[in-house]
């Protein structure tokens, strides 16, 4: 049963494109395979613009939006829901934040993960840390 | 005019023409020193990719005349002696150790070899060739130029510094950012 569907309000994420890895909310419906999406661009960097379907990934959220609205309603039906700060406690969300951290570290901070991650399986062998993950 | 084959336009002159200027020796232009990679800084961490100190991390001192980059361990901390590199065979990372305007007074001259006088066929037959150690000034130089700079280091850095550069899988150089 579907149903994350393409409506005024709904959060989804940019996959391809000069916008990819942003978050958007989808504000109108073209036709069967575009729509116009918003940031909106105070929130997301996003600017108000079309952008086939098929460059999105769609989220489980949604804003109470009526279709078209500008960048104040969309601003303040965001902030009124809470819908970023929804999207950010998702698993998916971690998951796509963690991945940027990743790309981003320098030599220095991969060696330095490296002494930490060498440091926390000696202290699990040792017995002094109760293995929180499988 | 068309030409047969692989012939090339050819443009001769015979004799003196006004045309062709001959430089003169004085106005030879003096061959510009390769420029320094973008965000190469005195001080900055470079992995050497080639040569006898390959993945060892080392830092950045200055450019000499030749173009070439100078680089030390420093000594102390992963054996990287004062050394010359090329800028191509080295990778600049991003991270910067403070060198606390160390004073490392180094030219080309310091890395020219003393030419032993020997004839070839002596060489040919003398027992193993005689190790050319670095003469103990020098050591005892580089330790005193070194000293400033790795007395104020972290030691987070010491230990970056020790540590060797290699690939593991899934490590593509073209994505990772240094």
């Amino acid at each position: 049963m579907y149903t994350r569907f393409v409506e005024p309000g709904r959060l989804a994420l940019i996959t391809y494109g000069p916008c990819a890895g942003k978050m958007c909310t989808v504000v109108d419906i073209v036709d069967q395979k575009r729509v116009v999406v918003d940031g909106p661009e105070s929130v997301t960097g996003v600017r108000r613009h079309m952008m086939p379907v098929k460059r999105l990934s769609l989220t489980d959220f949604t804003s109470k939006i009526a279709r078209g609205a500008r960048e104040k309603t969309l601003r303040l039906a965001l902030e009124k829901d809470g819908v970023m700060a929804k999207w950010s406690a998702t698993a998916w969300a971690k998951k796509v934040k963690a991945k940027e951290v990743r790309s981003k570290m320098t030599d220095f901070d991969r060696f330095k993960l490296m002494v930490a991650r060498k440091k926390r399986t000696a202290e699990i062998k040792k017995g002094g840390m109760k293995k929180t993950r499988k | 005019m068309g030409k047969a084959g692989q012939a090339r336009q050819v443009f001769r002159s015979y004799g003196k023409n006004s045309k062709v200027k001959k430089v003169s020796g004085t106005e030879k232009a003096k061959p510009n020193i390769s420029k320094l990679k973008k965000g190469l800084v005195p001080g900055s961490v470079l992995i050497l990719l080639a040569g006898r100190f390959r993945g060892r991390r080392a830092v950045f001192l200055k450019q000499l005349e030749s173009g070439l980059l100078l680089v030390t361990g420093p000594y102390a901390v992963n054996g990287v002696p004062l050394r010359r590199v090329n800028q191509r065979m080295c990778i600049a990372t991003s991270a910067k150790v403070d060198l606390k305007a160390a004073k490392y007074d180094v030219t080309d001259a310091y890395f020219k070899r003393d030419a032993a006088k020997k004839s070839k066929k002596d060489e040919m037959f003398t027992s193993g060739k005689d190790k050319s150690e670095m003469s103990a000034e020098k050591k005892s130089g580089q330790k005193k130029m070194d000293e400033e700079v790795v007395k104020g280091m972290a030691p987070d850095m010491k230990g970056y510094l020790k540590a060797r550069f290699s690939l593991s899988a899934k490590m593509y150089p073209h994505e990772l950012k240094f």
